[in-house]
C-alpha cells in the first residue's frame, strides 16, 4: 500500500470509531450504545437475575435491611431516621433515577441541556416564574425546620451513595439513549421536585381570560356564565354544618373591575383535570365494623411511573404507601394506626398585578405614587447542540414579572408587565407536614402535622383505629375581599394587595360527621356560606357520583368491593343530564336513516363508558362540537375567554335556553340551545360517518379513547404503553381519560391487622429493561389490585419471597 | 497463524478486555493481530471483522433470550429496525466493522513498518 493509502485507511477508521462514540443530532453513540458489555444491553433484565442477598458498604449507622418482595415494593427496615431515608434515597435512585432528574430538569428549565432545543419553550416557562429565587429562599430556611432538614440531607446522601456507584454500563438507558450523565443529587433539588407539583396542582389560573371575559359579557352575564358559587353544590363540608365568623371584614376597593382586555399568548398551564377521589366511612357503614379509606390521584399517565411504593419501618413509625421520588417519606397511604389520602383543592393562590414601569428601561415601576425598583435576573438557558438561550427575567415586590415585552405580549406597551403573585413561591413545611403524618397515631396528631402543610392545598382524608373519619382542606390560603384575585389586578396600588392569611382553624373540615362517611373529588369545599371569599377550578360531577354512591349504602354493608367497584365506576352523570336536555331538541328533526340510529343509541344508552361501548365515543364526538360551538366567541372575536363548565353549561341551559351564551356571533340569526345540539348533531353524523368508511366500523370507546401511558420523554414511544382496554373519562369516578387518569388506586381496611390494596398504572422499576417497569398497567386497567404486604416485623429466617439488600455499619 | 485462530485470539482476548474498558478497546486486539501477524490485508481485516461480530452478537443474543426480549423489542421499534433480530445483526456488525478496519489498519501499519526496517537493514521480519 502507498502511505496516503495507509493514512486515508487510519482516518478512516479512528474517523468512524470517533463518530461511534458520539452522538450527531438524535442518534446516540451508536458503537457506545450498542456495546453488549455496556450498551443499553445491559439495561435488559430478568427474574432471578438478582441476588437473594446483596451488602453494601455505606456510611449508615447502624446495619439497614431492604427486602423487596415479588413486585419490588422496597420494605425498609432502620433503625434510626438517617438510615431510613438515606435507604429511601437510594433505593428511589436505584429505581427511578432518571426520571428523577428530568422532574428537576423541568421544574429548574434545564431540560434544553439534555434534549436539545426542542425543549426551549418549556424551560423558559419555568425560568419565568420565580421557581430559581423561590428554592433558593427555601434552602436558606430549611435549617430552621430540623426535622425536614435531617430527612433531606439524609436523603440526599442516599440518592449521591447510589449515584457513585454508577458506571456507564449501569446508567438507566434513557441516559445512554441521549448521551447524557446523571448528575449528583442535592436537597435543592428535591425542593425543585416539590415545586412541580405545585405547578401541577395550582400552576393553573384564568384571571387574564376571566378579565377578558367581564369586559366582553359585562357584570351581569359574567355572573351567570363563570358564577363562583353555581347553584345545587355538593361540597366537601356537608351544606348545613355551620362556619366560624369572619372577624376581618375586608372589602374591594371601590372602582376595581378591571376594564381592559388582556391579548397575550399564554405558554403553558397544567393539565385542569390533575385532580383525584377519595373517601373514607366510619365503621358502621362498613361490614367488618371498621374504617375504610380509598384514595386515587389523577394525574397525567407515565412511564416511569409517578409514584414509587414503600414502607417505611423505623424508630416510632411504620408507614406504608405511595412515595414521589425525589423527596423523603411517603405522600399518600397508613401506619399501623391511621390511613389518610389527598385531593387537589383546587382553589385559586396565583394572582397576576400589572405593573407599569416608569420608563422603557424597566428599572422601576409605580407602586402607590411612588417608584419601586425592579430586580434583574439573566437566565442562560443552555441548549444541548446550540449555543445557550438567554432570557432577562424582572423582578417585582409581587414576584417574577412572567409577561411582558420579552415574553407572551404581542400588542401592549413596552411599559408594562405581568407580575406573579404565587402560594407556590413561598417557602413551605410539606415534608414536615408528610414526615410528621408518617408518625401519627391519632386524630389530633393527623391535625397538627398537616397544620405544617401550606402550598398545594390538599383535600387530607383521614380514618384511624380510634374510630375517627375526618377530612381538612389543607393549605395556606391568601385572605380576600370578594372576587379578588379572580381578575387581573393593578399593580401600581397597595390596596390590591393579599390581606393576610386564613387562619388554620378556619380552613373547611368535617370530622365524624353524621352521614358517616368524609369525601372529596375536587368540589367545592363549601357552599357559599363560607365566610371567607375563594375563586377556583372545581369539578362538578365525579363528587355527586361518589357521594350518591356512599350514601345510597345501607349500615354495616360497604366493603373493600365496594370501593374496588367505586373506583372504576364507569358512569356519567354529565352525560346523561347533558342528553336529557339534548335529546327532546333533537328528536323535534327529522334525520336520517343514520341520524336516527345515533338517535336511538343515545336514547337507549345506559350512560356507562365501558370500554367496549360505542355510545361514549358518540357522545364524546357530540360533545367536541357543542363545546366547539360554545367556543365560538373566542375565535370570532379574538380574544381569550375562559372554557364555561360544563357544569354551569347544563344549569344554564335548563334555566334558560334563550341564553346569550347560546347566540353564535358569526351568524345573523339568534341561535339558541335547542340550534347548537342540532348543529353538533349534525357535524357529529359527519364525522361518525366518515370515521366508519375509514374504518369500516365504529371503534369501542377504548380503542376510540386510546389510553395512553407515556414515557416522559413523549418521542420515546417505544418505551410507552398504548391502547389500553380501560373504560371511563374525565368528569366520571374512574377518571381514566387518554393521557390521564388514576395514578396510584390504593382502598385500606383499618381493622387489625390493616389491609391494604393497591395499584399503579406502571410498575415498580424505572427501567424500560425490567420485567417491573409496567407489569401492573394489566391488572389496573381490569380494575384490579394487588394485597399490600404490609410487614410488622423484618421477615425472619430465609423467606423465598424476598430479595434483601443490606447496608452494612462500619 | 491460521484465520480461525486469530479470530479466536481476537474475540476471547477483546471480552477480557470489554471487562475493563470502554467499547472501543475492541480497536485492540485486532490491531496488534494485525501488525504482529502475517497474512493479507484481507485476513486481517476479516479476521477483525468476525472475531468482534460473533463476539458481540454472542453475547447481544443471549441478553436478548434471557431477558426474553424485554429492552431488544422496544430498542428494535425505537430504532425502526423492524425486529430484534435486526438489532442484534446491527450490533454485531457496527463491531464487526469497527473492529475489521482496526485489523486492517494494523496490518497496513506493519506493512509500512516492514519496508522502513527493511530499508534500514538491520533485521527483517518473516
Amino acid at each position: 500500500m502507498k502511505k496516503a493509502g495507509i493514512l486515508f485507511l487510519l482516518i478512516i477508521t479512528l474517523a468512524l470509531t470517533y463518530v461511534l462514540n458520539h452522538s450527531m443530532g438524535k442518534m446516540p453513540a451508536l458503537g457506545k450504545f450498542m456495546d453488549p458489555f455496556s450498551g443499553f444491553w445491559q439495561n435488559a433484565e430478568w427474574e432471578g437475575q438478582a441476588p437473594d442477598l446483596q451488602t453494601l458498604d455505606f456510611p449508615v449507622n447502624e446495619d439497614v435491611s431492604i427486602y423487596m418482595d415479588e413486585r419490588k415494593v422496597a420494605h425498609i427496615f432502620a433503625s434510626n431516621d438517617h438510615d431510613l431515608y438515606f435507604a429511601e434515597g437510594y433505593m428511589h435512585a436505584r429505581m427511578r433515577l432518571f426520571q428523577m432528574d428530568f422532574m428537576v430538569r423541568v421544574a429548574s428549565g434545564r431540560l434544553s441541556e439534555m434534549l436539545g432545543p426542542d425543549a426551549l419553550r418549556i424551560d423558559r416557562y419555568f425560568r419565568r416564574i420565580g421557581f430559581g429565587p423561590s428554592v433558593k429562599e427555601a434552602m436558606m430556611k430549611l435549617p430552621e425546620d430540623r426535622m425536614a432538614k435531617d430527612a433531606i440531607d439524609a436523603y440526599t446522601d442516599g440518592v449521591n451513595a447510589y449515584i457513585r456507584t454508577l458506571e456507564y454500563k449501569d446508567y438507566p438507558v434513557e441516559y445512554k439513549l441521549l448521551d447524557a450523565k446523571p448528575e449528583k443529587w442535592s436537597a435543592e433539588k428535591s425542593i425543585y421536585i416539590l415545586h412541580l407539583m405545585s405547578y401541577n396542582l395550582v400552576g393553573k389560573d384564568e384571571d387574564l381570560e376571566m378579565t377578558n371575559a367581564l369586559k366582553f359579557y359585562g357584570r351581569k352575564l359574567f355572573s351567570e356564565i363563570y358564577p363562583d358559587f353555581p347553584d345545587s353544590l355538593d361540597p366537601i363540608v356537608p351544606i348545613g354544618i355551620p362556619f366560624p365568623e369572619d372577624t376581618f371584614h375586608l372589602s374591594p376597593p371601590p372602582d376595581y373591575i378591571p376594564t381592559d382586555l388582556i391579548a397575550l399568548n399564554r405558554s403553558m398551564q397544567p393539565n385542569r383535570y390533575n385532580g383525584s377521589n377519595n373517601w373514607a366511612v366510619a365503621p358502621w357503614k362498613s361490614k367488618d365494623g371498621v374504617a375504610l379509606l380509598a384514595n386515587d390521584p389523577h394525574l397525567g399517565l407515565h412511564l416511569p411511573a409517578f409514584w414509587f411504593e414503600i414502607q417505611l419501618h423505623g424508630p416510632g413509625q411504620n408507614v406504608y404507601g405511595a412515595s414521589l421520588p425525589g423527596t423523603p417519606g411517603v405522600v399518600i397511604g397508613f401506619n399501623e394506626k391511621i390511613a389518610w389520602g389527598v385531593t387537589n383543592a383546587g382553589r385559586d393562590v396565583k394572582d397576576w398585578y400589572k405593573l407599569r414601569f416608569t420608563d422603557k428601561s424597566r428599572k422601576e415601576y409605580i407602586y402607590d405614587g411612588a417608584a419601586r425598583p425592579t430586580r434583574l435576573e439573566v437566565e442562560e438557558i443552555k441548549i444541548k447542540g446550540a449555543p445557550s438561550f438567554y432570557d432577562t427575567v424582572l423582578y417585582s415586590h409581587y414576584g417574577p414579572v412572567v409577561y411582558d415585552r420579552n415574553y407572551g405580549y404581542t400588542r401592549d406597551s413596552l411599559r408594562t408587565g405581568l407580575a406573579l403573585k404565587w402560594k407556590a413561591l413561598e417557602p413551605g413545611g410539606e415534608i414536615k407536614a408528610f414526615l410528621l403524618l408518617n408518625r401519627a397515631g391519632s386524630y389530633s396528631d393527623y391535625k397538627q402535622a398537616i397544620s405544617h402543610f401550606e402550598v398545594p392545598a390538599q383535600n387530607f382524608v383521614f380514618a384511624s383505629k380510634d374510630d375517627s373519619i375526618a377530612i381538612w382542606q389543607q393549605g395556606k390560603f391568601p385572605l380576600r375581599w370578594k372576587e379578588q384575585g379572580k381578575f387581573v389586578m393593578d399593580g401600581s396600588d397597595s390596596r390590591y394587595e393579599w390581606a393576610g392569611t386564613i387562619p388554620q382553624e378556619d380552613n373547611p373540615h368535617v370530622v365524624n360527621p353524621e352521614r358517616g362517611f368524609v369525601s372529596s373529588a375536587n368540589q367545592h369545599p363549601t357552599d357559599s356560606t363560607y365566610p371567607y371569599y375563594y375563586n377556583g377550578y372545581f369539578e362538578y360531577f365525579r363528587n355527586r357520583r361518589v357521594n350518591n354512591m356512599l350514601y345510597a349504602a345501607d349500615s354495616h354493608s360497604i366493603s373493600k368491593e365496594t370501593f374496588q367497584r367505586m373506583h372504576n365506576d364507569n358512569f356519567s352523570l354529565y352525560a346523561e343530564a347533558i342528553l336529557d336536555l339534548a335529546l327532546p331538541e333533537l328528536e323535534k328533526e327529522s334525520w336520517g336513516v343514520r341520524g336516527s340510529d345515533l338517535l336511538n343509541a343515545f336514547r337507549y344508552w345506559d350512560h356507562y363508558y365501558g370500554p367496549d361501548d360505542h355510545e361514549p365515543v358518540y357522545f364524546e364526538i357530540f360533545w367536541k362540537h357543542f363545546s366547539n360551538l360554545l367556543d365560538e366567541k373566542s375565535r370570532t372575536h379574538h380574544i381569550r375567554l375562559p372554557q364555561p363548565d360544563k357544569y354551569v353549561v347544563i344549569l344554564l341551559a335548563k334555566k334558560n335556553p334563550a341564553h346569550r351564551l347560546f347566540d353564535l356571533d358569526s351568524t345573523s340569526k339568534k341561535e339558541d340551545l335547542g340550534d347548537l345540539f342540532v348543529m353538533a348533531f349534525e357535524k357529529t353524523i359527519e364525522e361518525v360517518e366518515s370515521i366508519e368508511s375509514e374504518s369500516g366500523r365504529t371503534p369501542t370507546w377504548a380503542v376510540f379513547k386510546n389510553t395512553t401511558v407515556a414515557h416522559w420523554i413523549s418521542a420515546l414511544e417505544a418505551f410507552s404503553v398504548s391502547h389500553i382496554h380501560i373504560g371511563g373519562n374525565y368528569g366520571i369516578v374512574n377518571a381514566t381519560a387518554h393521557d390521564h387518569g388514576p395514578s396510584w388506586r390504593m382502598i385500606i381496611s383499618l381493622g387489625n391487622p390493616t389491609r391494604a390494596w393497591t395499584v399503579i398504572p406502571g410498575g415498580q422499576s424505572g427501567n424500560p429493561g425490567s420485567p417491573d417497569y409496567s407489569n401492573q398497567i394489566d391488572t389496573w386497567a381490569e380494575g384490579r389490585y394487588y394485597e399490600a404486604r404490609f410487614l410488622q416485623e423484618a421477615p425472619q429466617g430465609k423467606s423465598s419471597s424476598f430479595k434483601r439488600i443490606k447496608f452494612e455499619a462500619k | 497463524m491460521k484465520f480461525i485462530i486469530k479470530l479466536f485470539i481476537i474475540s476471547i482476548g477483546s471480552y477480557f478486555l470489554q471487562l475493563a474498558l470502554p467499547w472501543y478497546s475492541i480497536a485492540i486486539m485486532p490491531f496488534l493481530i494485525g501488525v504482529f501477524s502475517s497474512g493479507r490485508a484481507r485476513a486481517a481485516f476479516f479476521a477483525g471483522f468476525l472475531g468482534i461480530f460473533l463476539l458481540w452478537g454472542t453475547l447481544s443474543l443471549m441478553i436478548h433470550y434471557q431477558s426474553g426480549g424485554i429492552l431488544s423489542l422496544k430498542v428494535a421499534e425505537l430504532f425502526k429496525v423492524g425486529s430484534p433480530a435486526l438489532l442484534i445483526l446491527l450490533t454485531a456488525f457496527t463491531g464487526g466493522v469497527t473492529g475489521g478496519l482496526w485489523g486492517w489498519s494494523g496490518y497496513a501499519l506493519r506493512s509500512l513498518f516492514v519496508k522502513r526496517k527493511r530499508a534500514s537493514g538491520r533485521y527483517d521480519i518473516a
